[in-house]
């Protein structure tokens, strides 16, 4: 295994449901490495979660799947049993909006937390206990050895959280999911959660999937961010590149309609209409009805990820062009426009000879004129 | 802000002071929820109340529509001081309940999941005693003004999104009137682009009808959008009240502060935010 191969592979994921209009994941494709932060952004019912829980191989049951989707070199969506279970158990963990909904609020902390430790194999009753107060110190709860005797009840939002972040933690996976893992808690304790799992980040070398819908929290938080939209992805940039120069007509609406601190209300735009649902059907892109850009063309154009070409258009012999996508008609390709760069800087390749041929023949006409 | 007089409609539409309620603990003793409070609003104007869970904010806003009973001060509306009895009879119950309404953060669990829009409007309308017709042509008006159309008049609960449930619950609460509408986390539940869509609505009915707002959320990046004024509670205190954009641009509380710095945006890190917290 080397260390450039992607802890989380999703490449081509379609999923379809029998009495849906349109399918509930298309075409997904994304990579998260050791150690990053993946943003995933969208509205309700764009496919965030569902995209999540293809990690844990939780597709829902009945579906039409295409694509793959490996995590740390196994490929999820074929395990079967106890390899899947083990999967589940050691190398994912997802932690989710509400702690109350994820722990028993009839057993102790300590159990929820040695039960974990049991799936992870810790199976020795007294190192399951000790273990499981050292969890607890280690995602900062002040009094550990009290709370594993204590119930949820005896627990503020904050800190059930932490215990389930703990318990997450409990096999040392790999891959961390959170789905608006801090969307329920106050922005003080939010602010808390948010340092505690970057610190782990750092210690563990895991990498994360960060589910959210506030795209200020992804801008702050996230190295890369995706956006998604009828389950699709729209667009993908670096976090900074995203926030600066949206691409999307859609990442430009969602930051556009999102409170800012110091803002005024002149400045939030309301994206008219609203995220489809499953029985809404595109014949091209599924954001063309509430497009403020959109072109007669884009009803019928089938979307298409394409790579960004950077703002301003590509510098020669520049420093190497982060990389982006995005699935708008009316972007200017990279492909079209990056032939010239290559070809000045050596590139070789099937598409960059075809291109580069455009090019000359775009730059003869221009003589030409 | 003291001394204005508040019998005439030249005062504010709401006013209140020295809000206080307590509630017994588990083991002895009481949790003071709220203590002190007390605010203007103006007709058409609004106020944000912000803080954190268990601050006291919804408690007052429950006291305010009359859901709880405070334990001492005053509530004024429109110059009409509550006496300190809950309202006795029908007449004066619904007389109450022209003065101030009220909207919640979940619309499912607040609406008649049996009755189609125009329905529940026309529900309310005729429990404050419209007659058939006039009833008739006020829901329509009701759903218009909210951006409702026919389809969704004649839709049931589940078959709305939320947005559009959100917005079925506020033309109820407007469907008497009222003078003052209170809204606790009433766009918290909604994705961005329809929150702002509500955001500008509740804007819109504010400078046609004159209805003052009070807005509970712990959003402080909602509450610049919709507020003139912010009370900023903690453990059941005002410790920071003014205009919104002097709370939010210098706040004088270090809570606030806390609070300010904790939202997140571009540059911002949790650990620093995490400091300032913990230096409150």
């Amino acid at each position: 295994m080397t260390t450039t191969q992607p802890l989380l592979d999703i490449a081509g994921l379609t999923l379809e449901l029998p009495g849906t209009a349109r399918p509930l994941l298309a075409e997904v494709t994304l990579q998260v490495r050791t150690g990053e932060v993946l943003g995933l952004v969208g509205e309700s019912g764009s496919g965030k979660s569902t995209t999540a829980k293809a990690a844990l191989g939780m597709l829902p049951a009945g579906g039409r799947t295409e694509g793959r989707v490996t995590v740390d070199g196994t490929d999820v969506l074929t395990l079967r049993g106890e390899a899947l279970r083990a999967h589940r158990a050691r190398t994912v963990a997802m932690i989710h909006q509400d702690p109350r909904a994820a722990l028993n609020p009839v057993r102790r902390i300590g159990d929820f937390l040695t039960e974990r430790l049991a799936h992870a194999g810790v199976t020795d009753r007294r190192a399951a206990r000790a273990r499981a107060v050292e969890l607890l110190g280690a995602v900062g709860l002040p009094d550990p050895a009290r709370h594993v005797r204590q119930r949820p009840h005896e627990l503020s939002g904050g800190m059930l959280q932490r215990v389930v972040i703990a318990g997450a933690l409990a096999a040392e996976p790999r891959l961390l999911l959170a789905d608006e893992a801090t969307s329920a808690l106050d922005v003080t304790t939010q602010a808390e959660i948010l340092d505690l799992l970057r610190t782990l980040r750092a210690e563990r070398e895991t990498g994360m999937l960060f589910i959210t819908h506030d795209l200020h929290l992804a801008a702050a938080y996230c190295d890369r961010v995706l956006v998604m939209y009828a389950g699709r992805i729209v667009e993908q940039q670096p976090a900074p590149a995203l926030f600066a120069h949206p691409r999307h007509p859609y990442t430009r609406g969602l930051l556009g309609c999102s409170p800012t601190l110091g803002g005024t209300a002149a400045d939030l735009r309301p994206v008219p209409g609203r995220p489809p649902s499953l029985a809404e059907s595109f014949p091209g892109c599924p954001f063309a009805a509430r497009c403020p850009e959109a072109e007669p063309e884009c009803e019928t154009w089938a979307p298409v990820v394409s790579p960004l070409e950077p703002e301003g258009g590509p510098v020669p012999n520049g420093p190497p062009v982060p990389a982006g996508e995005a699935a708008c008609r009316r972007l200017p390709l990279a492909a079209s426009v990056a032939p010239a760069t290559h070809g000045a800087t050596g590139a070789s390749g099937a598409s960059t000879a075809s291109g580069a041929s455009e090019a000359s023949a775009a730059s003869g006409a221009e003589a030409a004129r | 802000m003291a001394g204005t007089q508040e019998t005439g409609h030249d005062g504010p539409v709401l006013s209140v002071d020295a809000l206080r309620k307590t509630y017994p603990l588990p083991g002895g003793g009481r949790l003071t929820a709220a203590d002190g409070i007390g605010f203007r609003v103006p007709r058409g104007g609004s106020l944000g109340i912000v803080g954190e869970s268990g601050s006291g904010k919804t408690t007052v806003a429950r006291m305010l529509v009359g859901l709880i009973r405070a334990d001492s001060g005053t509530i004024a509306v429109a110059g009409h001081v509550r006496g300190s009895r809950p309202p006795r009879g029908r007449a004066a119950r619904l007389a109450r309940a022209r003065e101030v309404q009220m909207v919640f953060q979940d619309p499912y669990l607040s609406l008649d999941p049996r009755l189609t829009g125009r329905q529940c409007l026309l529900t309310a309308l005729r429990l404050h005693g419209a007659q058939a017709a006039a009833a008739d042509e006020r829901a329509l008006r009701l759903l218009d003004q909210v951006g409702l159309g026919s389809r969704e008049a004649e839709a049931r609960p589940h078959a709305l999104s939320g947005g559009q449930r959100q917005r079925l619950a506020i033309a109820r609460a407007l469907a008497v009137d009222p003078a003052v509408l209170v809204l606790d986390e009433a766009v918290a539940a909604l994705d961005v682009s329809i929150q702002a869509q509500v955001l500008g609505l509740l804007e819109e009915i504010r400078r046609e009808t004159g209805v003052a707002l009070v807005f509970v959320s712990h959003d402080l990046a909602v509450v610049q959008y919709i507020t003139d004024e912010t009370l900023v509670m903690r453990q059941g205190r005002a410790v920071e009240q003014g205009p919104t954009p002097h709370v939010l641009a210098d706040p004088q509380d270090p809570y606030t502060r806390a609070l300010l710095a904790a939202v997140p945006r571009e540059g911002w890190d949790p650990a620093e935010a995490v400091r300032t917290v913990r230096a409150r």
